[in-house]
């Protein structure tokens, strides 16, 4: 399945690369110099950026709903992504920071957000309470950014509410790239340090505790580890949604539902989806001016509700 | 074509009332050109502050409201200027007897001199309204021939063709090529021949003005001159100042 | 050799003091709520509180082939293939080995179940397929709690069964139990009342007519069990 999926990644990297609003392959012949520096400068941060934020999210989501025993959880609910999203804007708008200052803060709050979140729930908290404790903590980091952005000191600041909930990959550049790819990368190769303590959980907390899984560490490891695979992406991009939530249903039947097992090829079906969707947010008319966000809830909403139905 | 939807309310106080209240930025300005000292009781937040209007200064020492009728009735106003639908606030001003008038948005520089023209009247300042309308008419007579150009603000949005942003730059002598959402690949592969970056509050940044600092706009090799966002968010009473100031950037 | 030094978990188990033997099957028996699941927990090391507990001599870690614990609760969260569950009972480090897992399932007669999803199971089926995985690692110790409890009673003696074979190859297992005529099957009972030991030894002593009557308000007539006053003793 994986090399399935590495193919399929390779394949819409390319088309990424290749798409775009203007022909870089007549530019090329044209300006040759011009054309490098298109590539460089905007086609390969998109592309970089849609592969690393949806892995980062495909496997957040599979390890969070492995640490929380519960096929609903994701990155979304759980708070990272909200705290992100108020971190950047905290160093951007009220400490005057740059883009990379604003990635940095949106890393630590993600970060914080996750450690409040553990906080609230306790140590070794079960898997019901890590769940209504990350709800708890996702609203409260929405009302904040509420708040933040309505005391900032730009009156045009709520404008920017729309950037943050709903994310897009729309010209980023080459700085972001390098500051979000080592940290989700981080990130993702914690999680998978993490997964076979991860399948053994799936057992129990208690016996996966008699078998040597030490519950407290690994959260500890798994939500240090989701910070870094979704903060740096929310600080770049913006928050993309349900990619967390629904990579790890469409993976799970292929590694015999273990739940560790599935953050490997989720990370890679979190890639392929997520460009996948960028894609398609660059073949639609213009005149819909579709974002990136919008479209993976578009899509999401309808597969969450399924899965709600289909589990009743 | 003068839009004249002003919606007026109560009986008609004497004509030049003595505590004149704006709730809006755009209108903060318009007062700020024609009141006397002495007659604006309060402005909004906005129009203080010197990183969203470039007439703040005039404005040092004045009492500022959040933009909320509910604020300022205390300080019984003869006349309250705002701008755009507000019915809450036109409802409030009908029970409350008080003359609230709220001016449209204003959609070509012809319709902000008609405003200001009418502000003025209203605060009994004739000429201070036909002193703006002649110097726009200056600035009209004398605009240099419109060559293309493109004006992107924020998030790489570029103001409508057809609207007030528009409007003015014709009188610097700029026909504004494209409206709404630029795309910064076709903008480096067939790049304005001048490129005006409208700034505002330069050393916040929020996600969208991520955008004007992204590093292949550095390699566009066009003319490229700075507007002022605060101007620009109004595109009223302080226009004609930028404009004039506009024109001489783009001669040198 | 498993001890237990004044081991207590206020307010549920009061200070207790054991040792128990490899090789031998050790039953707990008790009324509800008498301690029996926070005792087999606190040997397992799965609960903090006041006194030690040994294994060997020494304190001990958690470890696949140290001690296996199979709490009561049959929920599986995920549609795990028996196999694949009963592979995770090895541990987090170990490699696969199907052997091992085939040999377990059999064990537990569960060898049809291997590829159903653990979730879609009946509770009888689920008890014994992760009893499966509880004895993959052939480890030194089980502390199951209450493995006959979902099953037949034909699948109730195949488990009695099999303990023995497991006390038979070394390993120490003590169990939580209501049934008290498979109690007798064991080597060795303990009665908790209250949280607190108050006999332990051999069946024939432990399940003496007063003690069951006093504890449990029931005594063995000609026709099986029936209900009798507690005072009556």
């Amino acid at each position: 399945m994986r090399t399935g999926l590495a193919l399929l990644c390779a394949v819409l990297a390319l088309a990424s690369l290749a798409l775009g609003p203007v022909d870089l392959a007549a530019l090329w012949a044209r300006d040759p110099e011009l054309a490098r520096n298109l590539f460089i400068e905007l086609r390969l941060p998109r592309t970089g950026l849609a592969l690393l934020i949806g892995a980062g999210l495909g496997a957040s989501g599979a390890a969070a709903q492995a640490l929380f025993r519960n096929p609903l959880a994701s990155p979304d609910v759980l708070g990272p992504s909200s705290g992100a999203a108020l971190g950047a804007v905290l160093a951007g708008y009220f400490l005057g920071a740059g883009v990379i200052g604003m990635a940095i803060g949106g890393l630590a709050g993600a970060g914080l957000s996750l450690l409040l979140l553990l906080a609230l729930a306790g140590r070794g908290a079960g898997a019901t309470r890590l769940v209504l404790a990350g709800v708890a903590v996702s609203m409260l980091l929405g009302v904040a950014i509420n708040l933040a952005l309505s005391l900032a000191p730009s009156p045009f600041a709520l404008y920017d509410l729309m950037f943050w909930l709903m994310g897009s990959l729309n010209d980023r550049s080459l700085p972001q790239l390098a500051l979000a790819a080592p940290l989700i990368l981080i990130g993702i190769v914690l999680l998978l340090r993490a997964a076979p303590a991860l399948d053994t959980l799936a057992l129990g907390e208690e016996v996966a505790q008699s078998l040597g899984v030490g519950l407290s560490a690994v959260q500890a490891r798994v939500v240090l580890a989701i910070a870094l695979a979704t903060g740096a992406g929310v600080a770049v991009a913006g928050s993309i949604g349900f990619i967390g939530l629904i990579v790890p249903h469409l993976v799970r039947p292929f590694v015999r539902h273990r739940p560790g097992a599935a953050i490997a090829p989720s990370a890679l079906a979190g890639a392929a989806l997520l460009s996948a969707a960028d894609i398609a947010v660059r073949l639609l008319p213009a005149a819909l001016d579709l974002r990136l966000g919008v479209l993976t809830a578009l899509i999401g909403a309808p597969f969450f509700l399924c899965l709600i139905m289909g589990r009743r | 074509m003068l839009a004249f939807a002003s919606m007026t309310t109560g009986a008609v106080s004497a004509a030049t009332p003595a505590r004149v209240v704006s709730l809006n930025l755009c209108t903060d300005e318009y007062l700020l050109l024609t009141a006397r000292p002495g007659q604006i009781a309060s402005i909004s937040r906005l129009g203080a502050d010197e990183q969203e209007s470039p007439l703040a200064r005039q404005a040092r020492g004045l009492a500022t409201n959040s933009g909320q009728l509910s604020e300022v009735i205390e300080q019984r106003p003869d006349l309250v200027l705002t701008m755009g639908h507000d019915p809450q606030g036109v409802a409030l001003a009908a029970r409350l007897r008080i003359r609230l008038i709220a001016l449209p948005y204003p959609t070509s520089p012809a319709a902000v001199v008609a405003q200001v023209q009418q502000v003025a009247a209203l605060v009994g300042n004739t000429p201070a309204g036909t002193t703006f309308a002649a110097r726009v008419a200056a600035l009209t007579a004398s605009a240099p021939k419109a060559q293309p150009g493109l004006m992107i603000g924020g998030s790489g949005l570029a103001p409508a063709m057809d609207g007030l942003a528009a409007g003015w730059l014709r009188l610097a002598g700029i026909a504004q090529q494209q409206g709404g959402q630029i795309s910064l690949e076709r903008l480096l592969v067939q790049p304005p021949p001048i490129l005006i970056r409208n700034v505002y509050r330069r050393g916040q940044l929020s996600g969208p003005q991520a955008w004007s600092q992204h590093p292949a706009l550095r390699q566009l090799r066009v003319t490229q001159v700075e507007a002022d966002g605060r101007a620009f968010l109004c595109g009223g009473a302080a226009m004609p100042a930028e404009i004039a100031r506009l024109r001489k950037a783009l001669a040198t | 050799m498993l001890e237990a030094i004044d081991l207590a978990r206020p307010p549920m188990l009061a200070p207790t003091s054991l040792t128990l033997h490899p090789g031998q099957l050790t039953g707990v028996i008790g009324p509800n709520g008498a301690g029996k699941t926070t005792l087999l927990k606190a040997l397992a090391g799965l609960s903090r509180g006041p006194g030690t507990v040994r294994l060997d001599g020494h304190p001990f870690l958690p470890h696949p082939q140290r001690l296996a614990w199979l709490p009561a609760s049959r929920d599986a969260v995920w549609p795990i293939p028996a196999a694949a569950l009963v592979q995770l009972g090895l541990g987090p480090a170990a490699a696969p080995d199907p052997a091992a897992v085939s040999a377990a399932l059999s064990a537990c007669d569960a060898m049809a179940l291997a590829h159903r999803p653990v979730a879609q199971l009946s509770t009888g089926e689920r008890a014994r397929v992760l009893l499966a995985r509880a004895i993959v690692g052939r480890p030194a110790w089980l502390l199951l709690d209450e493995p006959i409890a979902n099953l037949d009673p034909g699948h109730r003696l195949d488990v009695m069964a099999l303990l023995a074979s497991e006390t038979a190859r070394g390993a120490g297992v003590v169990l939580a139990l209501h049934d008290l005529d498979l109690a007798r099957r064991c080597d060795r009972l303990l009665l908790i009342v209250s949280g607190a030991v108050i006999a332990d030894g051999p069946p024939h002593m432990v399940l003496d007519t007063d003690q069951l009557g006093r504890v449990f308000g029931v005594q063995h007539g000609p026709d099986g069990w029936v209900r009798c006053s507690r005072f009556d003793h």
